[in-house]
């Protein structure tokens, strides 16, 4: 059974969406606490630490602690920095499966993938988004094909 | 088909809730204060209007939802601009249940739900107010299915002690303070602002003449519990006399009710799981409540699931096996380790010290009213020290076994010691999770996700995690592959 790990390009997003927040805390921070007080520098030192922490150490082990597998089975997900988990969903419990784009999609070429069962969900954000498909295709087909009442 | 419309009452009910309405006729009669009365009256029209409207859209809405029952199921028609049509197969109803409340006992109507494992979680995908026979003729068909000739009637009837201690065990304050919130407020609606002034005085008058030499505050306090208490205590009693639960082919009959009778036909392969809730004390007297987790029953506000109110341990063993031998108990097979105890400790042993020394600090600091401060530390630490008790209890109550048919697991809930039995087929996900205080003991929490309609899942605090692999793995309900790749991570690691 192998485990695939999301396209690296996540990684990429990720520190992308961080940068782009932290810029957006910064200016927040600029408008709304006058540049002479000394919570101003409370503020900017906090969330400059913060950046460095979750850049450079909280975001690449979430991207290495994450990985997903599809067996005749189950679907199985692991992955999480402070807490670690494993789900494992039946297969043959799938309800529904959606595959989620954005406009952005075309150019990042990353989707998310919500797998749904009864009483549970399963979620498999920035994956690449022919892997999305071709998921989502497997287990629509395996839908299609059997009658999924219990 | 003949489309039949639900019973005439139901124009009153559609009615209620255009009642918001009324505040215009209202609005216009606090300005006709100022012109008079004959302008008010030139101008009744639009009352007049407004109430015709109300009566328009509830008949609009009895008029338009229709029904008819065939031999595979209920269609239902709903609208005439905007036509909503849908089907429910019998098949697939998990729970119909038909409530008689005392106000429609004399014009002979009834509440009939229907529900589904789809749909709304909130609410039954099929309701309606009819006449107690055609809920009859509907209950009837819908269990036909499920009945077989050979099928024969088992019936447990508990003992109205029995249900006394389950209305003691599920009342709580807080329904029976909303309950009396509305009832004074439309009380004060209809004798006036005087009627409100009046109950306080009498009751401050009480609070001082039975006071037990503490604060009269602190008495009015445990008075609004105690009454609120016993309110709920009451409504509980009234839901749940006369209760019997009936096994019936493939279908469980649960009917209850002194003054409003309740009737639940539950069909028996769409039960999720079983659950015994247990607390300390009825732990110790052997005493036990048995509830069911199926769609649409214990669904609408202040309704309990509930299959057995209690009874003692053995009788309800025996009762199960009699009644629902599809989801019998696996023995508790993994359980969590010594060196985990103070992760069950840890948690109720913070908050009594916190209590402790919030009490010892307004000691210390507020003077002169000693006596109030002590009365409050000691009431506010019992109940922490009673979670304390449940927590050690948990240590050894905690864990999960797993039989053919079911994975039974064992855990506690706040204040309740719970054993939930799940057949396999209805487990969906399972989720094991470490933080980084759990991950030198190799310890885990495990979520156990099962089939609802929304999200449901319960939690087994403190297992070591290769047990539960080893566990569930030999179940298939996880991956033998995925053993080994944990074992092989174990072993490049050694």
């Amino acid at each position: 059974m192998n485990f695939h790990s999301l396209p690296k390009r996540s990684l990429v997003i990720w520190e992308v969406l961080a940068v782009v927040l932290f810029g957006a805390g910064i200016f927040a921070a600029w408008v709304l606490i006058p540049q002479s007080f000394l919570i101003w520098y409370a503020v900017i030192w906090l969330l400059g630490a913060l950046f460095i922490l979750v850049a450079f150490l909280y975001l690449p082990l979430l991207y290495l602690s994450f990985s997903y597998c599809l067996s005749d089975t189950d679907i199985i997900v692991k992955g999480g920095v402070v807490f670690y988990k494993m789900r494992f969903l039946k297969r043959d419990k799938v309800s529904f499966v959606s595959v989620y784009n954005t406009p952005l999609t075309p150019f990042l070429k990353v989707s998310m993938l919500l797998i749904t069962a009864p009483g549970a969900h399963l979620v498999i954000p920035f994956l690449a988004q022919d892997e999305a498909d071709r998921i989502a295709d497997a287990l629509n087909r395996r839908l299609s094909s059997h009658d999924n009442d219990h | 088909m003949k489309k039949r419309r639900s019973h005439l009452i139901n124009i009153l009910e559609n009615t209620s809730r255009f009642l918001i309405l009324l505040l215009l006729p209202l609005i216009r009669a606090l300005f006709a204060t100022q012109v008079g009365f004959y302008e008010w009256l030139s101008g009744a029209w639009f009352d007049l209007l407004v109430l015709g409207v109300i009566i328009a859209l509830g008949v609009y809405g009895w008029y338009s939802y229709t029904y008819f029952i065939s031999k595979a199921g209920i269609h239902i028609q709903k609208g005439i601009f905007f036509r909503r049509e849908w089907f429910l197969p019998f098949r697939n109803i998990s729970v119909i249940s038909v409530h008689a409340p005392w106000y429609y006992r004399p014009i002979k109507a009834v509440r009939v739900h229907a529900d589904t494992d789809g749909g709304n979680p909130r609410e039954s995908d099929f309701s309606i107010t009819v006449n107690r026979e055609l809920a009859a003729q509907l209950l009837e068909a819908a269990q036909r299915p499920l009945i077989s000739q050979k099928s024969f009637r088992r019936t447990y009837i508990p003992r109205n002690l029995y249900i006394t201690i389950f209305a003691v065990l599920t009342s709580n304050s807080l329904t029976g303070v909303l309950y009396l919130w509305a009832t004074l407020s439309q009380a004060e609606t209809v004798f006036g602002k005087s009627f409100r002034a009046e109950l306080l005085d009498t009751f401050a008058e009480l609070a001082e003449w039975q006071s037990f030499g503490l604060p009269p505050v602190f008495v009015i306090l445990a008075y609004v519990v105690l009454g609120c208490w016993l309110v709920s205590f009451l409504k509980n009693m009234e839901a749940h006399l006369r209760f019997q639960t009936s096994r019936y082919g493939q279908t469980l009959d649960i009917r209850s009710g002194l003054f409003s009778i309740r009737h639940y036909a539950v069909t028996v392969r769409r039960i999720n799981f079983l659950t015994l809730r247990q607390s300390l004390f009825t732990k110790l007297f052997g005493l036990t409540s048995v509830f069911i987790h199926c769609t649409g029953y214990g669904k609408k506000q202040e309704e309990l699931s509930v299959l057995f109110p209690s009874g003692l341990n053995r009788e309800i063993q025996t009762n199960l096996k009699l009644l629902l031998p599809e989801i019998p108990f696996a023995k508790r097979q993994i359980k969590p380790k010594l060196c985990n105890l103070s992760r069950f400790l840890i948690p109720p042993l913070s908050l009594c010290l916190v209590v402790l020394a919030v009490g010892l600090l307004a000691l210390y600091f507020i003077s002169g009213f000693d006596r109030p401060i002590i009365f409050l530390l000691i009431i506010a630490e019992i109940p922490c020290l009673w979670w304390l008790a449940v927590k050690l209890f948990a240590f050894f109550h905690t864990g999960i076994g797993v039989s053919d048919e079911v994975v039974t697991i064992y855990y506690t809930f706040l204040y309740q010691v719970i054993t939930c039995s799940i057949p396999k087929h209805k487990i969906t996900k399972i989720e094991t999770q470490q933080t980084l205080f759990q991950l030198p003991t190799k310890c885990c929490d495990v979520w156990i996700h099962t089939w609802a309609e929304g999200t449901k899942r319960q939690k087994v605090l403190n297992l070591y995690l290769p047990e539960v692999l080893e566990l569930l793995s030999s179940d298939e309900f996880f991956h033998t592959h995925v053993i080994q790749i944990e074992q092989e991570k174990k072993k490049k690691k050694r």
